[in-house]
């Protein structure tokens, strides 16, 4: 595989995310991803740490204690749960993508879900204005809460999309097989390979029965995929909280274990009804 | 001059809107207009004053909340190519609803004039906004016909700059009030309370007294 080429700017990195163009069909076609992890890792800290800052900006108009304080622990919490997420799940992830022959190796699948991640970050960044106009106009715990709570799943929602769009362009588009695997042929020379007997056919249309199960193939990763980052994305940001900061509770970094993401959804739900 | 560019937004199809210069001239004198029709039925010359500043204010400043968003979702779709063209047309439809208030500025007036109750006015003032939220849609809709044609996914994203566009106009209405002007309350550009209260939550806060 090719070394990714490098960007001359973050900027243009982050316009090239967005626009979809390391998810041309012919980079899917290949299996290759051609931007560097690292890159994307450090867009995703600058994007994270933007929304972080928003998140904070609640603390900072309430006047909460130590307010400059939770900001900062907010602009560093946003990033560190999208990586610990996706250092928890990506394991399984990967595993359940090559179980369903998801054409991207190791890296692909890295950098495909870190693509993702981006999108989701940079949507949830560019509604940081927004929550940050709410925060200052509002002293409603809860409601802010469930803001943040809707901004994070309507960011998903574009950065699933992105995924919908890369894995059915991996399953539906042609592409050159995979070389046979490492098993001597019967009645091959000794020195001889595979490869060398039998050259990999050129890339051909796919015949509209391998189609409609490559579309399923896709449906299975992304169902699973989606269960398992969502479950532990949604916990991950429970464990990490506080990333608002509630005016009556004086300044932690992390609040003690209890209940979990869904049980504290219904209970800031239930504040603002009044139950 | 000024007329010509009000028929081409009005009347003419996307290609025949006027430039942004006319758009925010328009759009911002309407808000202005309007503005001054509901501040003057307090009787106080600043509080006019303020709410022809402060109409004006509320739509630019909803616009450009929502901007950036738009601008990522755009470009996430795919549709990055139209965004030029998104924005025309987005900015074509704030004009008509600027250039929709202030038309319905003589509307406000008769309102003022005809009803005390400030609830019952908030009510209506309410009800001329949509009605001149309405009219901008009709514009927004020829601007975007073309393009929804050209891909459905415009569709989607105009979705999404209407609902979160909405949802944060409610609430800068709600933290820039007040519009009119109570008896009892003295002439401020922003109440004490501006930015304490949500609307949503003073609007939940209601209702669920309502179902008690």
């Amino acid at each position: 595989m090719a070394e990714p080429t490098p960007e001359t700017s973050l900027l243009t990195t982050l316009d090239r995310v967005l626009r979809g163009s390391y998810l041309q069909k012919d980079n899917l076609a290949n299996g290759t991803i051609d931007v560097p992890a690292r890159r994307l890792t450090g867009l995703g800290l600058v994007l994270g740490g933007l929304y972080g800052l928003g998140l904070g900006t609640y603390a900072l108009f309430q006047g909460t204690d130590h307010a400059f304080l939770q900001a900062l622990a907010s602009a560093v919490k946003v990033p560190l749960l999208f990586l610990l997420t996706l250092l928890v799940t990506f394991p399984s992830l990967y595993v359940f993508a090559a179980l369903q022959r998801l054409p991207l190796d190791f890296r692909g699948t890295l950098r495909l879900l870190l693509l993702a991640i981006l999108v989701h970050l940079a949507v949830i960044a560019s509604l940081a204005p927004v929550f940050a106009f709410f925060a200052a106009s509002t002293k409603s715990y809860s409601f802010m809460l469930l803001l943040n709570v809707a901004f994070f799943a309507a960011g998903g929602l574009l950065g699933f999309m992105v995924l919908r769009r890369a894995t059915h362009g991996m399953f539906a588009a042609p592409r050159t097989p995979p070389p046979p695997l490492p098993v001597p042929a019967p009645g091959l020379e000794a020195g001889g390979t595979a490869e060398a007997a039998t050259p990999p056919p050129a890339p051909a249309a796919l015949p509209r029965q391998v189609v409609a199960h490559g579309a399923e193939q896709a449906r299975r990763v992304l169902r699973v995929w989606c269960l398992v980052y969502g479950v532990v994305g949604a916990q991950m940001g429970w464990l990490l909280r506080p990333f608002l900061g509630s005016p009556d509770v004086p300044f932690t970094l992390f609040r003690p274990r209890e209940d979990n993401f869904f049980v504290g959804v219904m209970r800031a739900l239930g504040a603002l009804l009044g139950r | 001059m000024i007329g010509v560019a009000a028929e081409r937004l009005l009347r003419g199809e996307a290609e025949d809107a006027p430039g942004r210069r006319d758009c925010l001239l328009l759009g911002g004198a309407g808000a202005a207009v309007v503005g001054l029709a509901l501040g003057s039925s307090s009787g106080s010359v600043a509080m006019a004053m303020y709410a022809a500043i402060k109409v004006p204010l509320l739509l630019a400043l909803s616009t450009a909340l929502c901007l950036p968003s738009f601008f990522v979702v755009n470009t996430v779709l795919g549709l990055r190519d139209d965004f030029g063209a998104a924005c025309r047309g987005l900015v074509a439809a704030q004009a008509t609803l600027g250039l929709a208030l202030g038309a319905l500025a003589p509307v406000v007036v008769w309102l003022s004039c005809s009803a005390h109750d400030p609830y019952v006015l908030t009510l209506l003032d309410a009800g001329v906004f949509a009605v001149a939220t309405w009219a901008a849609q009709q514009v927004l809709r020829r601007h975007y016909q073309r393009l929804v044609a050209r891909d459905g996914r415009h569709r989607l994203a105009l979705r999404g700059w209407l609902l979160l566009y909405a949802f944060a106009g409610i609430q800068m209405a709600w933290v820039l009030r007040p519009f009119r002007g109570t008896e009892g309350f003295a002439v401020q550009f922003l109440r004490p309370e501006a930015f304490e209260q949500n609307a949503y939550v003073v609007l939940l806060d209601h209702f669920t007294r309502l179902w008690r």
